[in-house]
């Protein structure tokens, strides 16, 4: 996952918590601190009646809490039987519930929230003997009680008797679901505000980081010179532009003394050869060296002369300071031009496949790289058999296969044979014309196209360096 | 045809020196650049050799400070470093041509005359006048069926003569191409090797190709 996503989705994800988190609390909360009055008022009163269960209308009435809106009364006997139940009372009601003191919620038939609370009578013992003596009385006076048509009041109560009490509060409810609505609602804009937010700080924060990485992007792998811009990015960013161009600083520092290391170098080495070569062509012109002579000094001077070439642009290849130009090449021309150095040839190049096949790369380079290949396989290879070309054009790259009548070389030769001043011939037998270097500089070349070359025997001691050759190149690509 | 050669290393200015010498040339040596930038300062060249990397001011630099100070002496830049870029600055800076080291001497000679040929302001190959051809390339003078042997002094002469033909030359110019600094020669030597080629390239019936101006000078033209 990237940095992008990384702070796109923690952002989101945090402000999504933290409101999904608050707002459930909240409501929670709200919800549970209510009900739990309610529960405190029906509790309360319960206890009352529990109490003096002989008066229960007069502490059903009076004022209660805002919160609940009426309440509702059935008093049993330990056989079931009603005691008192509230003209109220509904239907939906259980008349027993399995433990006392625990409030429960009821919901109607029709939609009506209840809490519901069951407690045993505990009678009070100076009004149970009050009641008792007044019962006693009655009988004995045989009159109604003074207060007249209220003689249930005085009916003895079994203590094991149950007070079952409901509270409505329906209109809470109503409230805490539009509670819960609003949180809902004002939870959705913060959170579409949050995602706008997201957006906008990822974009922030991120956006200078995107830039750098274009920047970086842009920067020619060749123009050492290039710097990243730092106008107008954060702090954090251009501690990291300055170290980038610190580094850069530093690579164009060592192209350039790698540059004039071989400037050097080549000075050194070029400069003695000239002095040579310019003495001993003035000297032949003069007559004043025999013929043979100069001829046999000449070769020894284009000898080391190819040497000395060879290992400077092979320096230049390996420091990335041998500029491509890049071209679309007819590979098959190439093949057949770099062939056509080698006219005394005893073999036969066969060129088969897809001879329209083009190659981008860099025509002087490439020329080289099949001059270098032919003339290793004109020293090299056993006997006189053909020296095979075949081109294969994919959807991304193509292959080219060259293959000739193998060498004794091992397995084990094929990546040293890619190294410099590797030869087959330990003993660096100084009469072979190779010294190592070319097919160095294949290699070097095939890599700095960003192709791949792979060098194998098969079964019938033919020889194949397969080049996997990228249809775009990378020097396109930048 | 005067050439000045600026080159550090001593063996291959000691070479070029006595092989341009054998050639006809007068030449003038510098081995490090402040020296260089003297002769070519002090002095009017037919072209320069010049190597790019010297003491003290780089071939680069001097090039740069000639074409700045209004010479277009044509240079011929000799240098080790073979690199596009490294022959492109040189040419940039304002060299004619562009020799790698180790260079083929029939290469550098070609491209000499190629250059002093262009500093003339002439397209051929060949020199002409009346029925005379001079051949820079190949050092030989024809009149006629005839050909004529002449020294490396006295080609470098009718060369420079013939290059400007239809132009007074004063001795002073003559005198600047064909001698180098070193040369210390008497007064009348000009006058001699004047007369020695006019002898050679005229046979008795054929018109005087070289006509002496009395207090400004030598022309090379048909008619006086």
């Amino acid at each position: 996952m990237n940095l992008s996503r990384r702070l796109w989705w923690g952002i989101l994800g945090s402000v999504t918590a933290a409101v999904l988190l608050t707002s459930g609390i909240s409501f929670f909360a709200a919800k549970t601190y209510l009900i739990n009055e309610v529960d405190k008022e029906l509790e309360q009163r319960t206890k009352r009646i529990a109490k003096y269960p002989w008066f229960p209308m007069r502490y059903m009435r009076g004022r209660h809490r805002r919160n609940v809106e009426n309440f509702h009364l059935l008093i049993n006997d330990p056989g079931g039987k009603e005691i008192f139940k509230s003209e109220a009372w509904l239907e939906d009601f259980p008349v027993q519930l399995t433990n006392d003191s625990q409030a429960i919620d009821i919901i109607s038939k029709d939609q009506r929230y209840f809490r519901l609370i069951q407690l045993p009578v505990n009678l009070d013992p100076e009004w149970q003997k009050h009641i008792a003596d007044r019962q006693k009385e009655n009988k004995e006076e045989k009159k109604e009680d003074e207060r007249g048509g209220r003689d249930h009041d005085f009916k003895p109560i079994d203590p094991k008797s149950k007070v079952l009490m409901a509270a409505e509060y329906t209109g809470l409810r109503g409230d805490l679901n539009s509670l819960r609505n609003l949180l809902i609602i004002v939870a959705s804009a913060v959170l579409v505000s949050a995602l706008f937010i997201a957006k906008k700080l990822r974009d922030g924060l991120i956006s200078p980081v995107q830039n750098l990485v274009k920047e970086i992007d842009d920067l020619h792998t060749h123009d050492v010179d290039a710097r990243i811009e730092l106008e107008k990015q954060p702090e954090e960013i251009e501690q990291i532009s300055s170290t980038l161009n610190g580094l850069l600083s530093r690579l164009a520092d060592n192209r350039k003394r790698e540059r004039r290391t071989i400037g050097d170098i080549a000075h050194e080495l070029r400069t003695p050869l000239a002095a040579v070569r310019s003495e001993l062509e003035f000297a032949s012109n003069a007559g004043d060296i025999p013929a043979e002579r100069s001829q046999f000094l000449t070769e020894q001077i284009n000898a080391l002369q190819q040497r000395v070439d060879s290992l400077l642009l092979l320096m230049r290849l390996e420091s990335h300071q041998e500029d491509l130009h890049i071209q679309e090449i007819s590979i098959a021309e190439l093949v057949s031009d770099a062939w056509a150095q080698f006219p005394s040839s005893n073999r036969a190049l066969e060129i088969t496949g897809d001879e329209s096949a083009e190659l981008h790369c860099d025509q002087r380079l490439m020329a080289m790289v099949f001059e270098n290949i032919f003339s290793n396989i004109q020293s090299y290879a056993h006997g006189d058999g053909a020296v095979h070309v075949s081109l294969t054009e994919a959807a991304d790259h193509i292959l080219l296969r060259i293959s000739n009548p193998a060498s004794n070389l091992d397995p084990g030769h094929y990546d040293q044979a890619f190294s410099p001043f590797w030869r087959h011939d330990l003993a660096r037998n100084q009469s072979e014309s190779h010294h190592g270097l070319g097919l160095a500089i294949v290699e070097r070349i095939i890599t700095l196209h960003q192709a791949q070359a792979r060098a194998s025997v098969d079964d019938a001691h033919l020889f194949h360096l397969e080049i996997s050759w990228p249809k775009t190149s990378a020097s396109d690509e930048r | 045809m005067r050439l000045l050669l600026v080159e550090d290393y001593e063996p291959l200015r000691n070479s070029l020196t006595r092989g341009l010498r054998s050639e006809g040339y007068a030449l003038d040596v510098a081995a490090e650049g402040e020296e260089a930038w003297w002769f070519m300062s002090s002095n009017d060249y037919d072209a320069i050799i010049l190597d790019r990397m010297l003491p003290n001011i780089d071939g680069v630099e001097l090039v740069t400070r000639l074409r700045a100070n209004q010479k277009a002496t044509p240079v011929l830049m000799l240098t080790a470093r073979d690199a596009i870029e490294d022959r492109v600055e040189g040419l940039d800076a304002g060299a004619d041509d562009y020799l790698t080291k180790p260079f083929a001497v029939p290469e550098l000679l070609a491209r000499l005359r190629s250059l002093v040929r262009r500093g003339h302001g002439q397209a051929e190959a060949t020199i002409h006048i009346d029925n005379l051809t001079l051949d820079p390339s190949a050092k030989t003078v024809k009149r006629g069926d005839r050909n004529i042997q002449l020294s490396p002094r006295e080609f470098q002469l009718l060369e420079f003569l013939l290059r400007r033909q239809g132009a007074v030359v004063s001795r002073t110019e003559l005198w600047e191409h064909l001698y180098d600094f070193e040369q210390d020669t008497v007064s009348n030597v000009l006058d001699v090797l004047v007369g020695r080629v006019r002898k050679k390239i005229q046979a008795a019936d054929e018109v005087n190709l070289i006509h002496t101006r009395r207090g400004q000078g030598y022309i090379a033209a048909i008619e006086e």
